[in-house]
């Protein structure tokens, strides 16, 4: 969580209009997710990781990393779109009778893992990046010029820090927890725990009454507004851009046809 | 003498019924530096969040500029423009993602230009030191940063007083000769400044005026060393003398200086007066 912060504020990336890195993304987002191909989720993938390591030069070893935490996730979705259970006998590559039931894994059921795992590789680098190359308030300083509602936007400013906040705060519960012995065995790793839990949810509680106190003495009277930094558009990049996301929509357009 | 705040007699008990106030009265002069001093639980950040109407009392009244301090939007918006206040973790103070944010956010708050804000804002975090640290996000910081960040946030307010609640808490040494230098150069430009500390030899070397605080109450006011030399004060306070004093008590004592008209207020006062004094001859 850190260290993706840390990126983004500082990356080769860094002084891009934010605009044109989150219309980057997103377009190439909804382009990777609209065609049922292979490979144009597997071209989004492969773009956007280029972009991220090469020209953001975030740490290749941590974008890796990165990647590897939501595998877990798709490797169970994908075995539940892999096998097919039916009563009826169905056409299948491998599998084969169990009692009443058929189990197998279909040329048709295949194809739809594959599927499912490249668009969400594709989807998952374009919002990687994001993350590393555009810092939260970057973000919700556009989200405001599109004139999405402040309360959105305040929650969004809140959570934020307070996601640190709480890290942070567990951190130390947890730091004098060990010290203590409180993680030694399995007993106490329960207990401590639940207890880490219980006293974090209370000092959130305080801490935002306190918070709200140094608002209110900064003049807060329901409107959080600062003052962003002014970027300059450069027509290279929104050009560069519109042609990429030509040649995505192009490849999969072309691919459809040919299917 | 001007008074910019007052408390008369102010109670305030919170919902949990634990009475934090009792009859607190006093009164802070204009451009001057007051120090709150009193243990663990004294009352004083009570007391400090009653200066800028966030906590209203349940009797007694508090005063800005001699006028009872209103507790109506209009009024208090008057008021916390005027009267800043440093909380003592920054971390509840600094809630944006970056430093350059975060300051911006009170002088917004205040209706001004952005061209005005972004002055105010600039000035702030060079006065501070934390220019460098515009862009960096607030969780970043050390804590000694955060902490300048979090003035810079009120200093950019313009305030005409400002009140820091343990400013020099959990710092390095380093830390805090920067933050007390800070202070002092924030004071000289003629800005009221109350702060409170469990450090004796700071409020010593350091206040105009001493305000000890025990159990929701004021026990004593006067200048240092009218207050440090009162030892059943000190002793019901449970405070210690400043080491300046012990050292000079001592001297004193064992004859090896002559009490003077006045005791040394800081270091180098110490020092003349040690060099004034001939030691005695074996
Ligand atoms: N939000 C709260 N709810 C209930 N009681 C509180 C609350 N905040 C403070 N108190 C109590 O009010 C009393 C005064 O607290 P206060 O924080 O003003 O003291 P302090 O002089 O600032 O102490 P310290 O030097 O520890 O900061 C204490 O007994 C404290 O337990
Ligand atoms: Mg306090």
């Amino acid at each position: 969580m850190f260290r993706i912060d840390q990126f983004a504020y500082n990356n080769s990336l860094s002084a891009v209009n934010p605009v044109e890195k989150i219309a980057f993304a997103v377009i190439t987002l909804a382009i990777g997710i609209a065609f049922d191909t292979v490979l144009v989720p597997l071209t989004v993938f492969l773009l956007m990781s280029v972009s991220t390591i090469f020209l953001a030069r975030v740490s290749a070893v941590f974008y890796l990393r990165l990647l590897s935490l939501p595998f877990t996730f798709l490797l169970v979705s994908m075995a539940a779109v892999i096998f097919n259970i039916s009563l009826t006998p169905f056409n299948y590559l491998f599998g084969g009778a169990w009692g009443p039931v058929y189990i197998g894994i279909s040329a048709e059921s295949l194809r739809q893992a594959v599927q499912l795992l490249f668009k969400a590789l594709g989807a998952v680098s374009c919002l990687y990046f994001l993350a590393l190359t555009t810092p939260m308030t970057e973000i919700i300083n556009t989200l405001r010029k599109l004139k999405v509602p402040v309360l959105f936007l305040e929650l969004m400013i809140l959570i934020y820090r307070f996601i640190f906040l709480l890290l942070d705060t567990a951190g130390k519960i947890h730091l004098s927890q060990s010290s203590r012995w409180g993680y030694a065995s399995i007993k106490t790793s329960y207990r401590s725990m639940a207890v880490l839990i219980a006293n974090l949810f209370s000092r959130a509680y305080w801490r935002s009454q306190s918070s709200y106190q140094a608002l209110l003495s900064r003049g807060y009277s329901g409107d959080m507004k600062f003052l962003g930094v002014k970027y300059s558009w450069s027509y290279r990049n929104l050009m560069l851009i519109l042609i990429i996301e030509a040649a995505l929509l192009s490849l999969g357009l072309c691919g459809r046809a040919n299917i | 003498m001007n008074y910019i705040l007052q408390a008369d007699d102010v109670y305030f008990r919170y919902e949990d019924g634990t009475t934090a106030l009792q009859g607190v009265t006093l009164k802070i002069e204009e451009g001057k530096k007051t120090v709150l001093l009193g243990g663990n639980g004294a009352g004083k950040s009570t007391l400090f969040l009653h200066f800028n109407g966030i906590y209203r009392p349940h009797r007694g009244t508090v005063l800005f500029n001699g006028e009872e301090i209103q507790y109506k939007n209009s009024f208090l918006k008057h008021l916390r423009k005027n009267i800043g206040v440093v909380f003592q973790d920054p971390d509840t103070q600094l809630f944006s993602a970056n430093v350059y944010q975060d300051v911006s956010f009170g002088p917004i708050n205040l209706g001004l230009s952005e061209e005005e804000v972004k002055t105010r804002v600039i000035d702030a975090m060079k006065e501070t030191g934390v220019k460098h640290l515009s862009k960096k996000p607030t969780h970043l910081l050390s804590y000694g940063e955060k902490k300048r960040a979090a003035i810079a946030g009120v200093l950019a307010m313009k305030p005409k007083l400002i009140v820091f609640d343990e400013p020099t808490a959990w710092l390095d040494p380093a830390g805090y000769r920067q933050i007390v230098k800070l202070i002092e150069d924030i004071n000289r430009q003629g800005k009221t400044v109350v702060l409170s500390t469990h450090d004796v030899d700071l409020a010593y070397s350091w206040a105009d005026l001493v305000i000890v605080m025990k159990e929701g109450k004021v026990i004593g006011q006067g200048t240092p060393q009218e207050i440090f030399q009162n030892n059943r004060l000190l002793s019901e306070a449970s405070l210690v003398k400043p080491w300046l004093l012990e050292v000079y008590d001592k001297l004193v004592a064992q004859g090896w200086l002559n009490r003077s008209a006045a005791p040394p207020a800081n270091k180098g006062e110490l020092y003349k007066l040690l060099g004034d004094n001939q030691p005695p001859k074996p």
